[in-house]
């Protein structure tokens, strides 16, 4: 008698459309490299060694994790290069090399698996991490620190700081060409605006993020921006000023959009966008830091599950009239 | 069956094939199994023995309201009892070792369906055990309380089940004549008082529309799931989301091209229906194939004839890969909402699992009911059921494109089916006043029912 073959069981439905979450961080990793590169082209060889420092010790925590949890090989999917990479891109070139392991253990260890992981955390990973290290160490960490070692063919101050020390006239001396290729003082590449808004684009087309939630942001942030420059355009800069200072469009594109902790309705993407931008620039205005944005995210990060509420009603199983 | 996603700028377009091939008759199998059942109502014992001798259209067991499920050879019979449904659930099944010549029982057809008067056409129907459905006086006696209702619409679904199926498309395209027959007499038995309302795939209006004359015929998309049956049924009475039997207590009946196009000719005949179409594709096959076999044929056979080879690992589902189930016994029979038979190569299989969430939101804004796949899928997958069914799981209409597009490849749909059933299983509980209620509230997903009891009728030959 032949056994007959055994075959494979499983309830409906037996296909996929071949998308892994590999594949969605292997695209945003691979979209995020034009904006490191251009920081490297900018900052050279310190930049890099940042950047380097920065995904090489997130891996290598990320490794720690997994082996004292007993996980399967620890990149199975690419999220950890992406936001050691990340993370990287905030700090500046002159970054002690202390200061990037620490900021990688904090992201690893409190940002991502002390709440169990990718899809678990409450906060962006890395800007709770950036957030940390700037709290902590806002001397170390601010842009004007790394100055001494270059020589550059643009203003040597960063915009934000420029214009909250002396105003909205020093806001108005950075062309904003200049702001829009990323030549400005700040992290290495998360100043890339024109690159970031490129990758952003290509994600978006490509669903690999949402593309209400970043929309929305630079929305709010305009608006916002906008609001405050026509009560006092002495006193604050004008909006596309801050659309193309500092980290704006970095976090746009990714930090507001990470899937685990921004809303997936369409409505709160809207919401959460909106109020992310507008407080970006409350903060910018009014905060201890020149660059807010980081605050906003993290504020609107506790958020994400009650504004996640306002989702559509299931369309419930009705009997017809007769 | 999976499609790449180059780079995802496309989303994922999920339309039927166009395969208007020709139909490849199997030849009749050496065994049939038939499964007793009748859908949605029950079913009196059976009215044969092991051993006995039966007639191809011959009733093998009949429901009070006289539907009866037929004999589709002649031969003998071997087994009666408990087998595999092809759901995986234990159902009362008969299995015929078909005899070499085949007979059938005597006929009593009707040669013109279009001028038989209504007396003629429901006779002919509860002599053929399909009781009518269309006029409850006719049948009054033989039906339960409550059971049957008038119907003001009668809705003939010419579109597929589920993509990549061609067989409702083949009847609209290659056997007309059958469908047109028979919607004459569905006239005439509704007294020509409902409407009638044919169902067909977009691209196949024009050509429909001509012979079909004075038919209400109206287009639907090719895009799945906007052809989704219970949307379709949905979108004809009115509402957003509905099942079909709550349509068919509103008044309306809904029934394939395939069953439209098979009951005209059994009237013309007289004889019980006995064959069916499916679809058959995957290893081995270039293009899908439409096969017509008789009721009861074992995939074995069909596998057989089509020279598929399957091999361990591999995964044979009946039905489509949207709603089939998979099998584990090639012995499974073809039956009558049988519309496809895939074979997938091991390779091809979709190893879902328990993996995290990663909360992209793709469930949430495909699902075609609106429901937060993801969340409920949470829910369910921690055991909160009653949660879970309260977020709406219950509208699911089982499209599985929750399942199809998530990138973590969680097992989504099944976990909302599984959330539906646990909480619609512990209210019955509960309403009985079963103590150990508490304990299936917390369930785990691995909380797997045991191994069914009914033996393999393949294993031992």
């Amino acid at each position: 008698m032949k056994r007959p073959p055994l075959l494979s069981v499983a309830v409906p439905p037996h296909t996929h459309d071949g998308s892994s979450v590999s594949q969605i961080y292997l695209w945003q990793f691979l979209l995020l490299l034009p904006a490191a590169i251009g920081g490297v082209w900018v900052w050279g060889l310190g930049g890099l060694r940042t950047l380097m420092l920065a995904v090489g010790a997130s891996v290598l925590f990320e490794w720690l994790v997994a082996r004292s949890r007993h996980r399967p090989w620890f990149m199975t999917d690419f999220s950890i290069v992406l936001q050691g990479l990340l993370l990287g891109m905030l700090l500046h070139a002159e970054t002690p090399w202390w200061l990037v392991l620490v900021g990688a253990a904090v992201m690893v260890f409190l940002g991502k698996h002390f709440f169990g992981g990718l899809g678990s955390y409450p906060f962006h990973p890395v800007a709770l991490s950036y957030a940390v290290l700037l709290v902590s160490w806002p001397g170390q960490l601010a842009y004007a620190r790394q100055l001494v070692h270059y020589n550059l063919a643009f203003p040597a101050v960063d915009p934000l700081t420029a214009w909250r020390s002396f105003g909205a006239q020093a806001a108005e001396r950075f062309a904003l060409g200049d702001l829009l290729v990323g030549r400005q003082v700040g992290g290495v590449g998360s100043t890339m605006v024109l690159l970031l808004l490129l990758a952003g684009v290509l994600l978006a087309l490509g669903r690999y993020i949402p593309w209400r939630t970043p929309l929305a942001f630079l929305v709010g942030l305009f608006v916002t921006a906008g609001l405050f420059h026509l009560a006092a355009p002495a006193t604050y800069p004008s909006p596309m000023f801050h659309l193309l200072s500092g980290i704006a469009v970095f976090a746009a594109v990714f930090l507001v959009t990470d899937f685990t902790c921004s809303p997936v309705n369409p409505w709160a993407q809207v919401i959460f966008g909106v109020a992310c931008g507008a407080l970006t620039v409350v903060l910018r205005t009014l905060g201890a830091w020149p660059d807010g944005t980081i605050f906003a995210v993290l504020l609107m990060n506790i958020v994400q599950p009650l504004i996640d509420k306002i989702h559509p009603q299931p369309l419930a199983v009705e009997v017809p009239a007769r | 069956m999976s499609s790449q996603r180059l780079f995802g700028l496309a989303t994922a377009r999920i339309v039927s094939h166009a395969t208007n091939g020709a139909v490849r008759a199997l030849p009749a199998p050496d065994r049939v199994r038939i499964p007793l059942t009748v859908p949605g109502q029950p079913l009196l014992a059976p009215a044969v023995a092991v051993g006995e001798r039966v007639k191809a259209g011959q009733p093998l067991a009949m429901t009070p309201s006289r539907t009866a499920v037929h004999a589709t050879v002649s031969g003998q019979i071997t087994r009666l009892g408990l087998m595999h449904g092809p759901d995986g659930r234990e159902i009362q099944g008969i299995e015929i070792l078909a005899s070499d010549q085949q007979e059938w029982v005597k006929a009593h057809g009707i040669e013109s369906l279009g001028e038989a008067s209504w007396e003629e056409l429901t006779d002919t129907l509860v002599g053929l055990g399909a009781a009518s459905p269309w006029k409850p006086k006719a049948i009054a006696e033989t039906r339960e309380p409550g059971e049957e209702r008038a119907i003001h619409t009668v809705v003939i679904i010419g579109s597929e089940r589920e993509p990549g199926l061609a067989v409702q498309r083949t009847y609209l395209a290659q056997r007309r004549p059958d469908l047109i027959d028979s919607l004459k007499a569905v006239r005439t038995l509704t007294g020509g008082s409902a409407r009638i309302l044919l169902l067909v795939p977009a691209s196949l209006r024009d050509e429909v529309a001509r012979d079909f004359g004075d038919i209400e015929i109206r287009p639907v998309s090719e895009r799945y799931p906007d052809n989704h049956w219970r949307l379709l049924v949905a979108h004809v009475a009115g509402v957003r989301n509905t099942t079909i039997p709550k349509a068919r207590e509103a008044g309306i009946m809904v029934m394939s091209a395939e069953e439209a196009a098979l009951a005209g000719r059994s009237l013309r005949e007289g004889l019980p229906r006995t064959t069916k179409l499916v679809t058959v594709m995957g290893k081995g096959l270039t293009e899908p194939v439409v096969v017509e076999t008789v009721l009861g044929t074992p995939i074995e056979h069909v596998l057989k004839e089509l020279k598929i080879e399957v091999t361990a690992g591999d995964r044979v589902i009946l039905g489509g890969c949207w709603q089939g189930h998979a099998q584990y016994d090639l012995g499974a029979p073809i039956t009558r909402s049988t519309d496809g038979l895939v074979i997938l190569p091991a390779a091809e299989v979709v190893k879902t699992a328990e993996n995290p969430c990663i909360n992209c939101g793709r469930c949430t804004s495909i699902c075609p009911v609106r429901i937060q796949v993801s969340l409920v899928a949470r829910y369910a997958e921690f055991g909160q059921m009653a949660e879970a069914y309260a977020l709406g799981a219950h509208a699911c209409i089982e499209c599985g494109l929750c399942t199809y597009v998530c990138p973590a490849q969680r097992p989504l749909q099944q976990y909302v089916r599984f959330a539906i059933l646990k909480h619609e299983d512990c209210q019955v509980r509960e309403a009985e006043g079963d103590e150990e209620v508490l304990d299936c509230k917390l369930p785990s997903a691995h909380d797997l029912p045991s191994a069914p009891r009914a033996e393999s009728w393949t294993a031992d030959r």
